[in-house]
């Protein structure tokens, strides 16, 4: 499932694929201050994993998948 | 001065190692195989051995076997190689090692190692 | 560059070198274990450099490459024409990377796919030609791997946030004989690119209850950051079984470690940190209850401190795992103290420095704690790998000749760590278990002293060690290969060594610009050195002092002897075996035989024999053209050879000797030779000669037409039964250094060409011949006499001068039409001209200058910059009397 960029917000849903990585890191540098809904993700591939957490965006919602956020909370949280 | 010598047929690891730990203030020598090493440890006293396996015409086994079957010296010996596999670490155990490390080695560990079996740590 | 990225660069191309060296020996026998050996070694060294740079690029086709030739050494694998192609292209690439290294410090980000590739097509050979075996074999290696190391939790902290019920649960699983793994999983950087998603595959581990994922390596600026190279490292605590975790990660099992935790890392107070100075009185009295093992009295006073604190403070949690810790580990009253000490200084059970529970004395006690502190938490691990290590080593049979000294460096390694960390006192009775073990040749008495020492840290990793030695499948032992000594071999080092052991390296690596320097201050130093004579002859004539001008005379005879001597050492530097250029030929040579279906041996010869270096690389290019032409068009393919009733495979030898001051090399082959009328009929159809040239033309001069400009092109050539592509290009190469080129072919036998080549190109005899009022050098070795013509001698033919001299033709040109100037040569006197006879290519040829002038010896220096470009001057050089010579090159001019 592609990311859907709205104007502030990503909107990352379902299982989020390596190919989105590169855009959303673009994405992020190009807009520092824009946030993340994660709210319906499921899972996102390693390599957008890495992307949010050399970014450190900030999240508009957490996954409602509990095993995700708790990984999510991890990897985003501690420096 | 604390006296190392290194033994490895790679001329870029030895430089490796003797950089860290030249830097920590030990003395390093080097040789290219394990005859090379025997030679230098009949001649003269180490304080510690770090030994690569893998060496052209006396590997690190080898050396050692003969280190400590010749009752040369009773000194610790680190081996160090890019074999992770637990048939490496025993046979390094079983031919003499005291302790076995996969390359590359971190400065700093391969430091912390170094201090503690030169009975310098913490002091 | 940094001298250690230097030292890599310079190991991998020697490496490199050595690795393409083995695999053509290995295909001519593939049986040599020495030779495999030798060859998985080179790889092996490789592979271990490149990861001090962490040059993945690179580490994954030589890993791969390792891998393979470990199956092929261990007989898994045979070694097939396949493998070698395969790995002699993994070794281009990385040759390529070497290269990209080299030029910009770093390899590009563009290699990763290729990379992968490599790997792939080298592993590939793994699992197609090994079967089942080799699967069976990497599978159980893979078990083994999963080695123990000491233990280390990045992100530990957020264990305390978790639920205290959570770890109250895992805690009492864990000690009641349950499981608990801590799996670190650090993926390959480059795992995105096999299809890997190691989050998701971290996520399957069942049972996981805590979980931390980090970057290894501090992250890059965002601009640079590479969203494809994977950075992270993933930590999980699970209570799931082994088994379990080894499947899920069976693919990638080099990549995790399954350490068992200790449930006491576990036990982990939370909660508000404020806490009331009551609990002084508590500690003192818990303390002290503890001494007189009074469980029940401590469990009591604990509760009703519980009852007075409020429950979402940190001392009341610490209190609550005291209490579960007094019911499910009655007997642990080191772990009870901990926590106790942990109430009264309010900072958390710090379970890692439980260094030695059994010592009462409080002053060790304290001694310990400060050398604790000193000690990194690096060093503390290194401290227990180091133990652990111990441990194992006396647990290996104890049959061996060298026990005695393996078990003495076992206790002095055990001293060593022990004094590290101020345990003096533990020295005597391992000095008494090492005598006892050395007594009885048993490591017994050492293990017993190792288990006296109960230190809940030692206990630990060994027992991790245990669960995992339990899950090992049977390992298919790999039968070491043992590095064969020759005997000559090891005597013939010592000796060597005996002698320079403190003598220091007697080789130099010089850089070129160096030698080049020492060169060029030479060859002033020599035209320095002519303008003597000049000085002597002007003191003479001039001034009249003959005395004087005698004594310049001998000075200049001693300075004369050295600076040749000292040319001459000069020389012996710049020289170099021309294996520098033969070594590339093995490769080229099957490389191209394969490609054009024909079998072909190479035998090289003479490889020790030097030459100046740039004689030996300026003979690169025309020696690979014509090994390329002899394999083309000179070797037959096998079915003819056959049935021409020759061998089928065909023979390539490249000879090469010094005779004097020359040095031959000698390309010759077996094949089918060239046929000289078709040759001749083919250069007259071109219109390189004419029809009475083709009459008269002899069959070695038939033969040397492939020399002609303008003959080799490649559609005279492609339907020809010899060779001859761009031959020209060969001669005129080989002349430019002063060489020659000879060819001689015998029709279904063979050709021979035979280079001849100056040892040396520095120094250069030059007769100089005035014109115009300048004067001009000419290289001696191709003026063949001086001759004053006489006008009336000299006849037009064809519109060309000619003279006739010793019976012999010789075609008459002035310099002036060489060189596209308007003045005619002056005759003399006499009416005659001043002839300068020079050989080309065998015939006689006349340059009518103005007049001969004396013999030099010069430096040669080629003509750079814009004169680069003018033809027919081989390069000017600095006379005696500062002027400066031209000199001219007749080959090119005529």
């Amino acid at each position: 499932m592609p990311i859907i960029y709205q104007k502030k917000i990503a909107v990352l849903q379902d299982n989020v694929s390596i190919e989105e990585a590169e855009g959303l890191l673009e994405w992020l540098i190009k807009y520092p201050k824009n946030r993340l809904n994660l709210a319906n993700c499921n899972h996102l591939h390693t390599a957008n994993l890495q992307v949010m957490m050399a970014v450190k965006p900030a999240i508009s919602a957490w996954p409602k998948n509990t095993n995700l956020r708790a990984w999510l909370e991890s990897a985003l949280k501690n420096t | 001065m604390k006296h190392i010598l290194i033994v490895d047929d790679a001329a870029t690891v030895r430089m490796y190692h003797r950089n860290i730990l030249e830097s920590a203030g030990y003395g390093v020598e080097e040789a290219v195989n394990g005859i090379e090493a025997l030679e230098k440890a009949l001649q003269t006293t180490f304080d510690l051995y770090v030994v690569d396996i893998n060496m052209p015409k006396l590997d690190g086994y080898g050396f050692l076997k003969q280190m400590r079957s010749q009752e040369i010296t009773q000194t610790p010996a680190l081996m160090v190689s890019t074999e992770a596999e637990a048939s490496d670490r025993q046979r390094a155990f079983g031919a003499g090692a005291n302790l076995y490390l996969v390359k590359p080695v971190k400065p700093e560990v391969l430091l912390s190692y170094v201090r503690l079996l030169l009975g310098e740590a913490g002091t | 560059m940094n001298p250690l990225l230097e030292q890599f660069l310079s190991e991998a191309r020697e490496l490199l070198q050595g690795i393409a060296e083995k695999l053509l020996q290995l295909e001519k026998d593939p049986d040599s274990t020495l030779t495999m050996n030798e060859l998985f070694r080179l790889v092996h060294t490789l592979k271990g450099n490149s990861g001090l740079f962490e040059f993945y690029d690179m580490i994954r086709v030589l890993h791969a490459g390792e891998d393979l030739l470990d199956a092929v050494r261990d007989g898994r694998l045979n070694f097939s024409q396949l493998m070698a192609d395969r790995l002699l292209d993994a070794m281009d690439f990385v040759v390529l990377l070497i290269d990209e290294i080299e030029a910009n410090g770093s390899i590009g980000i563009n290699h990763g796919q290729s990379s992968v590739q490599f790997a792939d097509s080298l592993r590939q050979l793994i699992g197609s030609e090994g079967g089942e075996s080799a699967e069976t074999a990497s599978i159980s290696e893979d078990n083994s791997s999963v080695a123990v190391k000491p233990m280390i939790f990045p992100g530990f902290d957020s264990l305390g946030e978790l639920p205290e019920e959570l770890l109250m649960n895992h805690y009492r699983h864990a000690v009641t004989g349950g499981h608990l793994w801590l799996v670190e999983y650090t993926p390959e950087e480059e795992c995105f690119y096999k299809g890997e998603d190691p989050f998701f595959q971290i996520r399957q581990i069942p049972e996981a209850f805590w979980q931390s994922v980090q970057s290894r390596e501090p992250w890059s600026p965002l601009i640079e950051l590479d969203a494809y190279r994977c950075n992270l490292a993933f930590h999980v605590l699970t209570t799931t079984t082994s088994e379990e975790l080894l499947e899920l990660f069976r693919y990638t099992p080099e990549q995790i470690r399954i350490v068992k935790v200790p449930a006491m890392m576990l036990v982990l107070p939370q909660g508000d940190p404020n806490g009331g100075p009551v609990y002084g009185d508590f500690v003192t009295d818990a303390l002290g209850l503890l001494q007189n093992g009074d469980i029940p009295a401590l469990q009591a006073i604990a509760r009703t401190m519980l009852e007075l604190s409020s429950p979402s403070l940190w001392v009341s949690s610490a209190l609550r795992w005291l209490l579960l810790l007094l019911e499910i580990e009655p007997d642990n009253g080191q772990a009870h103290r901990i926590l106790v000490e942990s109430l009264r200084t309010l900072t958390p059970p710090d379970w890692l420095t439980i260094y030695n529970p059994d010592d009462p004395d409080p002053v060790a006690e304290q001694k310990e704690t400060t050398v604790n502190n000193a000690f990194t938490e690096s060093d503390l691990l290194a401290f227990n790998d180091i133990m652990h290590a111990q441990r194992e080593i006396l647990s290996q049979p104890d049959s061996d000749a060298w026990l005695q000294g393996r078990l003495s460096s076992v206790a002095a390694t055990l001293a060593a760590i022990h004094k590290s960390v101020g345990r003096t006192d533990v020295l005597p009775s391992l000095d008494e278990a090492l005598t006892l073990a050395l007594q009885d040749d048993k490591a017994a008495p050492l293990l017993a002293w190792l288990d006296s020492l109960e230190s809940p840290l030692e206990k630990v990793v060994p027992d991790v060690h245990e669960e995992i030695a339990e899950i090992e499948l049977p390992s298919s032992s790999l039968e070491p290969v043992g590095n064969g000594i020759s005997e000559t071999d090891t005597e013939v080092k010592f000796g060597r060594r005996a002698e320079d052991a403190y003598t220091g390296p007697k080789t130099l690596k010089v850089d070129q610009v160096k030698i080049d320097r020492l060169m060029g201050l030479i060859g002033e130093m020599v035209v320095a050195k002519n303008s003597l004579p000049y000085l002597a002859s002007r003191a003479e004539n001039q001034y009249g002092v003959r005395e004087i001008a005698r004594e310049i005379k001998t000075q200049y005879a001693v300075i004369n002897r050295i600076a040749e001597e000292m040319q001459d050492a000069i020389m012996q530097v710049r020289m170099m075996p021309v294996s520098f250029i033969f070594q590339r030929f093995p490769r080229l040579v099957r490389d191209i035989s394969r490609k054009l279906g024909k079998d072909v041996t190479l035998i090289l010869d003479g490889e020790d024999t030097e030459a100046d270096k740039n004689i030996v690389e300026a003979l690169a290019d025309p020696l690979i053209h014509i090994v390329r032409n002899s394999l083309d068009h000179g070797i037959e393919s096998p079915e003819v050879r056959k049935a021409a009733g020759k061998p089928k495979v065909g023979r390539l030898t490249i000879r090469a000797s010094q005779e004097a001051d020359r040095v031959y090399i000698e390309i010759s082959d077996d094949g089918k030779g060239i046929n000289a009328q078709e040759i001749k009929r083919k250069a007259y159809e071109k219109g390189v000669i004419d029809e009475a040239t083709m009459e008269r033309l002899s069959e070695q001069d038939s033969l040397n037409l492939v020399f002609a400009a303008g003959f080799s092109t490649a559609e005279v050539i492609s339907d020809l039964s010899g060779r001859g592509v761009g031959m020209d290009v060969v001669r005129s190469a080989i002349e430019k250094v002063n060489g020659t080129i000879n060819l001689e072919s015998e029709v279904g036998k063979g050709t021979r060409i035979r280079l001849s080549l100056p040892l040396s190109m520095a120094v250069t005899n030059v007769m100089i011949v005035e014109f115009d009022n300048q004067i001009f050098g000419v290289p001696m070795d191709m003026v063949v006499e001086t001759v004053r013509v006489p006008n009336k001698t000299i006849r037009t033919i064809k519109k060309h001068l000619t003279t006739v001299l010793r019976g012999r033709i010789v075609p008459l040109l002035a310099l002036n039409e060489l060189l596209g100037m308007d003045t005619q040569p002056r005759a003399n006197e006499e009416n005659e001209m001043a002839t300068l006879v020079v050989r080309i290519n065998d015939e006689h040829v006349g340059i009518m200058v103005d007049d001969f002038r004396e013999t030099v010896d010069i430096i040669l220096k080629p003509m750079a910059g814009i004169l680069g470009g003018l033809g027919g001057y081989s390069g000017s050089a600095l006379l005696g009397d500062g002027s400066v010579l031209m000199v001219l090159n007749p080959k090119e001019l005529i």
